[in-house]
């Protein structure tokens, strides 16, 4: 039998009660036990003592509770009053906080979106892209395309794989509905599961009939409209370049902007002959399936190389006559759908994917431009203790402890940040247009207030206020109230070696930004005016030129009869994204299937060469005085060089589209090596011959006024086709458009560059304003005795200027390590020279010193009288 | 002067009428008697630690006994305010109450 209340609610008790009365409420407890315990027992008294337990905690904590939060509602007082007082500090404080916030709110919304892409759909999880990694005639291939009849192939092997869905590009096309038409560049062929692997909804139309039937469509719910209005669209039909009817079996919502391909129309791939290609010759279908649940697709990726075996591999030393497999290697492998936007980079991709580097450097960027602004925050708060000294210690000298102190100075801080943070979000919400406009997103200002972000960004400004408050806050309750009282020590000066580490800091992480802004810029630039071995100026591009058929050639005879037009080549093959084929090449004369290599075959005219400014190395161009030209070949540098060709004027190569086709052909003459494809990669050989690829005529102008020209082209289009739409390109836009990411992550950096070096140039002033005002009493003095204001603007500026110099000398080996990182990724680059960096150092310097003069010239040019006078 | 609130003033009436007596435990009989309800011990000590905030009651450290589990007891006594804060106490309920009791008679008889 119990002689004793129960331990543990004695002790659970003593942790709730006012620590003064502690023991005689202890006592209390006890007492009134022991009178239960005689007068009704023990179960009755133990049961007391549980009851008197849950019924009283309660009430001492919040009683506890009632008096700290009229200590923080005091906390809260003060800190607003301390934020009037000082009102050019706290708006430092709260404006570099918010612009630091928002800065990096934004990256995070992007981040965010980036990381979104494609996991909307159901089976995310389970949907694997087939990927095609192979090796053959010396080249290396990785492709996201596979040969049309992997899909089938893989369903009937693999119990594991439920479903599959292929998409087929054939470019743009002009879909014409009564009298109007349009040319349309997002067009797929693609199968019926479509719309059961990927969950865009079906808005009309039957989910298993959609696409089954050959020559049917589905089109977004926007292109429909465009199209048909009000009309319903199912059972209409659309010409597809003039020639094909295809009947309206589906509608389907936009497909979402975080996906990783965009289509306006999907055609049904039963239309297409290919489709059902039995052969494993030929990769053009990017083909996606879907696992069963719980298959671990690293287990199936296991089993390719031997369906490989059986049904590819056979085909293949048959047409070559001997086993294939000695000469060549083909791999198949699978990606995660989720993964291909920021992690897939492969030849054939349906749209250019992001990359998650590019994530990890925004998101390093938004951490330190955060870091940035917080240390401002600290250093501000640091250097104003001083003025607050005396405020600390009576405080002490009152009895307030250590701990309560360090509470304030957080509440405070807390106060700011939030502070900030309001206002960052409303930065956010504004700046987000412009945002979207240079980093081609289109983010959704909802974005801040979904998804547990409000949550998130609470948590953001109570830790940075918490982190950015916790130094001064320490350093502040840590006076001792008589030294301050006495009023002997300047206690602000005294934290000087600290704050100009963090200053330091701050300026070095921003002249990394700088340097890599400048960098990225120069890179840009020199790519841009780099001899790219065709001339891409005055160079306009007909788009639609296969529409005219066989008029083709008249049209650009017609052109050329007026001045403006120089020249003009018929060829859907151009140094810009366009046409491109790969064929199969046969180096030399005996047409060995062995040394069979593959790479670009361009079909070309006999105007291309003048039209496009090409030069020429060795031998001729196509000419029509040569009637054996039609099976004559130019090839470039490169070419010359993967074949160890030293003269290769008169050699012969074969050309086929596949292996049982070889077609001899003469080579006659070299090409300089241009720049086909993008600046980050090196030139690849090529071979062009001479053929009808009406894809595109481009036109060599010589004209002041562009428009006139590409009105008569207009005028001329109208006479030729009155009733198909006429488009039209310039070659040098196109090619910038090839470095769009690059000029993104350059505006992007240039911004976020910029905000840095603003935010810390605004913490140096205000940590200038503060010196010259610690020091008044000594510049009036120094005046006084003859000092020049030259002399005391000297005197104010060398400490931060030091600082700065010193963060370039730290800063300026990590910038030249992560930009050559980058540079890496082109080709051809730019060296990184002294003068980026010395470049980047003085701008760093200017920002410093232009606060800093600023206040230092204030301070200098002031009457030392007032000065001195003070007290 | 402060309004006190309902407990607080039971609380420094029982005080009042224990004289030097006045300790927790007996307070809360007190109050238990009289009212007729259970007080629990906070509710006796909230009251209790604020009129002391105030200056109300002074207290005085009594002996610790074996019954209390060996820990000391404390008095409470009223202060001159605590006094002061009764005395008007009851002559503001006087005036307030005055005539209440005819009434009440009135109403039971009807």
């Amino acid at each position: 039998m119990p002689k004793k209340p129960s331990r543990i609610a004695l002790s659970l008790l003593r942790h709730v009660l006012p620590p003064q009365d502690r023991d005689y409420l202890l006592g209390d407890y006890e007492e009134s036990f022991q009178r239960k315990l005689e007068e009704e027992g023990a179960l009755a008294a133990s049961l007391w003592s549980w009851g008197q337990f849950i019924q009283t905690a309660p009430e001492y904590l919040w009683e506890s509770l009632y008096w700290r939060l009229v200590l923080v509602k005091n906390y809260f007082k003060i800190a607003f009053r301390n934020m009037f007082r000082q009102k050019g500090y706290s708006f430092l404080n709260i404006l570099g906080l918010a612009i630091g916030m928002a800065a990096s709110l934004l990256i995070l919304l992007y981040v965010r979106h980036e990381l979104s892409y494609d996991g909307y759909h159901r089976d995310a999880g389970r949907i694997f892209r087939i990927a095609l990694e192979g090796h053959w005639g010396g080249r290396d291939f990785n492709v996201a395309v596979v040969p049309a009849v992997t899909a089938k192939t893989m369903i009937a092997d693999f119990p594991e794989v439920e479903d599959a869905v292929r998409f087929r590009q054939h470019g743009s096309y002009i879909v014409q509905y009564k009298e109007q038409s349009f040319r349309e560049q997002r067009v797929v062929f693609t199968d019926t599961t479509f719309f059961q692997l990927f969950s865009i909804p079906l808005l009309k139309g039957n989910m298993e009939s959609v696409l089954s039937a050959p020559y049917s469509m589905a089109l977004s719910r926007r292109t429909a409209e465009k199209y048909f209005r009000d009309e319903n669209p199912l059972g209409k039909t659309l010409k597809l370049d003039n020639s094909q009817d295809y009947l309206v079996t589906g509608v389907f919502e936009e497909i979402p902007d975080n996906t990783h391909f965009h289509f306006d129309i999907l055609l049904s791939l039963e239309s297409l002959k290919e489709s059902r290609d039995p052969t494993w010759f030929g990769q053009d279908f990017v083909t996606y399936l879907r696992l069963s649940p719980g298959v671990d697709p690293t287990a199936l990726e296991a089993k390719f190389p031997q369906m490989l075996e059986k049904h590819m591999w056979p085909q293949f030393s048959k047409a070559l006559g001997k086993p294939a497999a000695e000469s060549m290697s083909i791999k198949l492998y699978l990606q995660p759908l989720k993964s291909i936007h920021l992690h897939s980079d492969l030849v054939a991709e349906l749209g250019p994917n992001s990359d998650i580097r590019l994530i990890y450097i925004f998101s390093t960027i938004a951490f330190f431009i955060l870091i940035i602004a917080a240390i401002n925050f600290m250093n501000l708060a640091t250097a104003r203790a001083s003025g607050r000294a005396k405020e600390v210690g009576v405080r002490k000298v009152l009895g307030l402890q250590r701990r309560q102190l360090v509470l304030q100075y957080l509440t405070e801080s807390i106060l700011l940040s939030s502070l900030s943070m309001i206002l960052a979000v409303g930065v956010a919400a504004l700046a987000l247009k412009p945002f979207n406009q240079i980093s081609g997103k289109s983010i959704d200002i909802s974005g801040i207030f979904l998804h547990g972000m409000p949550l998130y960004l609470i948590f953001v400004a109570v830790l940075t206020g918490f982190l950015a408050g916790s130094y001064p806050a320490f350093f502040i309750s840590a006076f001792q109230p008589i030294q301050v009282l006495r009023k002997k020590t300047k206690i602000g000066l005294k934290s000087g070696t600290p704050r100009s580490v963090l200053v330091v800091f701050q300026f070095t992480a921003s002249i990394v930004l700088i340097i890599g802004t400048t960098v990225v810029f120069k890179q840009l630039r020199f790519i841009q005016n780099k001899n790219l071995g065709f001339d891409k100026e005055q160079v306009l591009i007909l788009d639609n030129a296969y529409l005219l058929g066989e008029q083709a050639i008249s049209f650009k005879d017609t052109m050329k009869t007026y001045p403006q037009f120089v020249n003009g080549s018929i060829s859907g093959y151009l140094p810009v994204p366009s046409s491109r084929t790969n064929s199969v090449v046969l180096p030399d004369g005996d047409l060995d299937v062995e040394h069979a290599t593959s790479f670009q075959a361009w079909i070309v005219d006999y105007d291309y060469f003048d039209t496009l400014g090409l030069k020429l190395a060795q031998g001729r161009f196509f000419s029509r005085q040569f009637s054996t030209d039609d099976k004559a070949a130019v090839i470039n540098q490169a070419a010359a060089r993967q074949f160890n060709w030293s003269d290769p004027v008169g050699r012969r190569l074969g050309l086929a589209a596949n292996p049982k086709d070889i077609q001899p052909y003469k080579v006659i003459g070299v090409v300089e090596d241009f720049h086909f494809e993008s600046l980050r990669k090196t030139v690849g050989p090529l071979v062009m011959y001479l053929g009808n690829s009406r894809g595109n005529i481009s036109f060599r102008l010589k004209t002041q006024d562009i428009a006139i020209a590409v009105g008569l082209l207009e005028s001329q289009w109208k006479e030729f086709l009155p009733n198909q739409p006429f488009e039209y390109s310039f070659l040098d836009e196109r090619f910038e458009q090839m470095y769009r990411t690059e000029q993104r992550t350059g505006k992007i950096f240039a911004i976020f560059a910029g905000l840095a070096i603003f935010i810390s140039g605004l913490g140096l002033f205000g940590l200038a304003a503060f010196t010259a005002e610690q020091r008044t009493k000594e510049i009036g003095i120094r005046k006084v005795m003859g000092a020049s204001v030259a002399q005391i603007i000297f005197l104010l500026s060398t400490g931060f200027t030091k600082w700065v110099v010193f963060a370039n000398l730290i800063s300026w080996p990590i910038a030249y390590y992560a930009m050559s990182r980058w540079l890496q990724n082109f080709a051809y680059r730019i060296d990184m020279n002294i003068w980026i960096f010395v470049l980047s150092g003085t701008i760093s310097l200017l920002f410093a010193l232009f606060p800093v003069s600023f206040q230092s010239i204030k301070s200098a040019t002031a009457n030392p009288v007032d000065a001195i006078r003070m007290e | 002067m402060k309004f006190l609130t309902r407990q607080e003033e039971q609380v420094l009436l029982a005080v009042f009428r224990l004289k030097d007596n006045a300790c927790l435990i007996s307070i809360q009989a007190q109050l238990n008697h009289f009212t007729g309800k259970e007080w629990s011990i906070s509710s006796v000590y909230i009251p209790l630690s604020r009129l002391e905030k105030r200056d109300y009651l002074k207290t005085r450290i009594g002996q610790a006994t074996e019954k209390r589990g060996g820990k000391a007891v404390k008095y409470y006594l009223l202060t001159k305010i605590g006094f002061k804060a009764l005395a008007e106490l009851e002559a503001v309920n006087e005036v307030m109450w005055r005539g209440m009791r005819g009434f009440f008679a009135k109403l039971e008889n009807s």
